[in-house]
């Protein structure tokens, strides 16, 4: 399949100006990607997942607090709250809408993998991202997908 | 330069257990995630630039991973199928 042009932006914009987010980053100055790229990887654009195939795809906010770890409930707690004081105010609900979409995403990775799975891979990470170590059982994806019989 | 991609156990073990066209799509998400890996969305909208990041795949698929910038190096963390 050749679309020629890719749209790699994903569904959830994320230029939205929001106030009071951290200034937190681990991308590179000089990493700012294009949402529009044209190239080789022309095949590899994803449909966007389904609301109405995906977990958590319509949850209440309820039900995705109840599905997230307790760190992330707390975090939850916060961005929701700042948001809907927000919308309060300015009679708008789309941050409101967007931070749900987002934790949405996360409940789904959470519950399918358990919390205690996810808690672990995100401290792995973390660590892999303080010391630049490999994960000692990672396999490169072209291994595994000569294992799995893919083409290169 | 694209970066390169390694697959935490985890992930390796959910991505052998996927039915072959959700494989097929995983495996395009991947290439996509060999260029330009920081166009996932960001685990945590408050932190956009975030390291940890997610790229749907397919109509049901999500990939969580960590970027390491300065070694061009991708983990893939998990790999969710809801099909």
């Amino acid at each position: 399949m050749d679309r020629g042009c890719v749209d790699l932006q994903f569904p959830e914009p994320t230029a939205m100006p929001r106030r009071g987010a951290r200034a937190a980053s681990a991308r590179p100055p000089s990493a700012h990607p294009s949402v529009t790229i044209v190239s080789a990887v022309t095949a590899a654009a994803a449909p966007l997942p389904d609301p109405e195939r995906t977990p958590f795809g319509h949850a209440s906010p309820a039900q995705v607090r109840a599905a997230l770890t307790a760190e992330d409930a707390a975090e939850f707690d916060r961005q929701w709250r700042d948001a809907m004081a927000r919308a309060t105010d300015e009679l708008d609900l789309t941050e409101v809408m967007h931070i749900l979409a987002s934790w949405r995403r996360v409940a789904w990775v959470t519950t399918s993998v358990g919390a205690e799975r996810y808690r672990a891979a995100l401290a792995s990470a973390e660590h892999r991202l303080q010391t630049g170590e490999r994960h000692p059982g990672a396999v490169s994806w072209s291994q595994l997908k000569a294992g799995l019989g893919l083409p290169e | 330069m694209s970066y390169t991609l390694d697959i935490d156990p985890l992930a390796a073990e959910q991505i052998a257990e996927l039915p072959p066209p959700a494989l097929t799509v995983l495996a395009e998400a991947l290439t996509v995630l060999e260029v330009v890996p920081w166009n996932g969305l960001p685990l945590n909208r408050d932190n956009p630039d975030g390291p940890v990041r997610q790229l749907p795949f397919g109509t049901a698929g999500m990939i969580t991973y960590l970027i390491l910038d300065d070694q061009r190096r991708v983990d893939v963390l998990i790999v969710t199928w809801a099909g």
